[in-house]
């Protein structure tokens, strides 16, 4: 069983990777194309997962 | 007041709050009236009312003659499936009911939906006991717009709902202590069957081992492995019995061009017309994360909202929100009860408030769902009735109105249009010859082959994974009786080879939309275009002892020649080699290069009353030693 801590965790790191992937994007495929549309919904959706993650930790053992 | 005032009071409003909710469920027993309706009369309605469900009925034409739809584009018929195979299948038993038509697939598709919106009030019913909302929020599946327009079609979108539904269902009781196992291992079969009836259902499978990793993880281990094996083992059987069209035409064809606006603009849709079902399930989903645990229902909702935004790529459409729809009807059914329940406990008088403002808000929803036809007998006067107005139309010519404003389908189809397309199949059938039809049922009805699927070999082309020569190059021979042009989904060659060796003779209203009739052209003249270009390359390909010729390159100049740009490039290949054997270049009349002082590069070899041409032999030990010979023959070239 998953507790809603490690939920939580597990949100962080989802959020983390599609920061990393919203960010790397220029690196991987789109080198000349700005900073675009993409990326600014994938890094606002990233921050959004961490914030919803915080609680969760609070929330220690119980059951996710 | 008195504590028996209060009370009566109590008693009085929780009735008038019970009555409300009984109105409503009748309010939506009318959208399902409406939804039957519409079905019926697409039952009646022999043609394709969406584009590409005669390609549906054609793919289940197929598999029942032992074939695959899954084959190249590249040959005749030109033409390939980019579904998955489930509910072609399934739609051949219901062939000895309606014959080989779209009605049976049509049938399959209504019936999903409405075994969809049981299976809904039922589960709603059997957590919360409450009948109101269970039948509400089941109803509330067939009220929806977006499921309205697409449950009737011959569509394998409902049919995956319904599979991905039982998934949910299935995973929920994972922890029966008699048949926990057994209703895993059924889930992973609903998802394996909602897999191979349509891709999108990913989601859903990454929801249900979600929701079992959360409960349990080593059994989301194990089942998800297992799910994994056994998809993967199909996919490659398939892949390995069609020579990897498989994979081309589901997976490669689907992956197309992605626009985020138009995701957007279906999210507003969506959340505009289901306000109040998706917000109680978006708060239920809060709810249980914070405060409950998390349901494999809610955690369904959650990834199949986020899925939905797959509905930006090109070709998808509203359809996409129909696994978010079914779930949020679910989810919100459970958030109703489950707020009138906590507030009955804590805040007595609240709680009434809410039992009063719940069947309004409902009632409000059913209003923004707002969608019938709006002439005849009953639906006339309805129209008045709710402010649309008799004879409304969202789409000209069709007495119909959607409050999602304009749309292609939702319209009951007419008599005349069932004419309309009779004529098409007429013309097809008196010509003696195939079609080239962008609707694969003028072709069915006039008992000829189905030529093409448009928007394959466009969204094939567009990845550079379509070689269009033996298509274009059988425009070119004019082999086809009538072309039938709707949406011009073609690819641009296919198109321009079309315009070139087609003349428009006729435009037929079917249906809301403009046909366009093409018979070949009589006078052409030398036809040295792009039609030809292809032709060529057409005859090359025949004579080739074992490979193709392929174009390199459409704007470039024979190896070692200097000048303009302007001449295509051919290469001759055979199997896996990294250097081509034989070069070809053809080239407008009017190019001038300069050819190399050494003598090395290209040679010329002539020309034709269309074309010059050039070419450069690679490899001199190769098997076709007469290569220059036979070139210069079958295409007539003249020094």
């Amino acid at each position: 069983m998953i507790t809603k801590r490690q939920l939580g965790y597990l949100f962080i790191a989802m959020g983390v990777l599609v920061i990393i992937g919203a960010l790397a994007a220029n690196f991987i495929g789109a080198r000349d194309a700005g900073f675009g549309p993409f990326q600014k919904i994938g890094l606002a959706g990233g921050v959004v997962i961490i914030l919803l993650a915080v609680p969760l930790i609070r929330l220690g053992n119980r059951p996710a | 007041m008195s504590t028996e005032a209060l009370s009566t009071n109590n008693r009085t409003g929780n009735r008038i709050a019970r009555g409300l909710l009984w109105f409503t469920v009748a309010v939506f027993v009318l959208y399902l009236v409406i939804y039957v309706v519409y079905a019926a009369a697409l039952f009646r309605f022999p043609y394709d009312y969406d584009q590409g469900e005669g390609f549906e009925l054609n793919d289940s034409l197929l598999f029942l003659q032992g074939q695959w739809p899954y084959r190249s584009n590249e040959i005749f018929p030109f033409y390939a499936s980019n579904y998955p195979p489930l509910f072609h299948w399934l739609v051949i038993p219901l062939f000895a009911i309606f014959g080989p038509t779209l009605t049976a697939g049509r049938v399959l598709s209504f019936a999903a939906t409405l075994l969809i919106a049981a299976l809904v009030g039922w589960v709603v019913y059997a957590k919360t006991r409450d009948k109101p909302i269970a039948a509400i929020s089941g109803l509330m599946v067939v009220a929806s717009n977006f499921i309205y327009h697409v449950g009737p079609l011959f569509r394998q979108h409902m049919l995956m709902v319904l599979f991905e539904l039982l998934a949910v269902i299935l995973i929920s009781r994972y922890d029966d202590p008699k048949h926990g196992k057994r209703y895993i291992f059924l889930s992973m079969l609903a998802l394996l069957a909602a897999g191979y009836t349509k891709q999108l259902s990913v989601a859903t499978a990454a929801a249900v081992l979600f929701f079992l990793f959360l409960r349990s993880p080593r059994k989301a281990i194990i089942a998800g492995f297992g799910l994994a094996v056994v998809a993967a083992g199909i996919f490659l059987l398939i892949d390995l019995a069609t020579h990897g069209q498989w994979f081309l035409n589901t997976i490669t064809a689907n992956a197309n061009a992605y626009d985020y606006r138009q995701a957007l603009d279906l999210y507003r849709q969506f959340f505009t017309l289901h306000f109040f079902t998706a917000a109680l399930a978006i708060g239920f989903s809060f709810y249980e994360l914070y405060w409950d645990r998390l349901s494999a229902y809610t955690i369904w909702f959650v990834f199949a909202l986020v899925n939905a935004a797959l509905s930006g790529k090109w070709g998808a459409g509203e359809s996409y929100f129909a696994t978010a729809i079914v779930a949020s009807c679910v989810v919100s059914g459970f958030a109703v009860v489950k707020l009138k329940h906590s507030l009955a406990i804590t805040r007595p008088r609240t709680a009434l408030i809410v039992s009063l403002a719940i069947p309004l808000l409902y009632l409000l929803q059913a209003y923004s769902l707002r969608h019938l036809p709006t002439a005849g007998p009953v639906f006339g006067p309805l129209a008045d009735l709710i402010g649309v107005g008799r004879g409304t139309s969202v789409y000209a010519g069709y007495p119909y109105y959607d409050s999602i404003g304009y749309t292609q389908v939702g319209h009951l189809p007419t008599a005349n249009d069932t004419a309309a397309g009779d004529r098409i199949a007429a013309l097809i059938k008196a010509s003696g010859k195939p079609a080239l039809t962008e609707e694969a049922m003028l072709a069915l009805r006039a008992d000829q082959p189905v030529v093409t699927n448009p928007t394959q070999l466009l969204n094939l082309w567009n990845k550079n994974a379509l070689d269009p020569t033996e298509l274009i190059a059988s425009i070119d021979r004019q082999d086809y009786g009538l072309v039938v042009l709707r949406a011009q989904f073609y690819p641009p060659p296919v198109l321009q080879a079309i315009g070139a060796r087609y003349e428009p003779v006729d435009d037929v209203m079917l249906n809301g939309f403009q046909y366009r009739l093409l018979e070949p052209r009589q006078d052409y003249g030398a036809g040295c275009d792009e039609a030809r270009f292809y032709g060529l390359i057409s005859q090359l390909n025949s004579i080739a002892p074992h490979g193709v010729f392929h174009v390199l390159d459409r704007n470039t100049n024979p190896i070692g020649w200097t000048g303009p740009q302007g001449v295509s490039e051919l290469e001759y290949r055979a199997g896996d080699q990294s250097t081509p054997y034989y070069r070809l270049w053809i080239g407008p009349l009017n190019w001038q290069g300069q050819p190399p002082a050494d003598g090395t590069g290209a040679a010329r070899l002539g020309q034709t009353p269309c074309f010059q041409f050039f070419d450069k032999i690679e490899d001199t030990d190769f098997a076709w030693p007469s290569v220059r010979e036979d070139v210069k023959k079958v295409l007539g070239i003249e020094p």
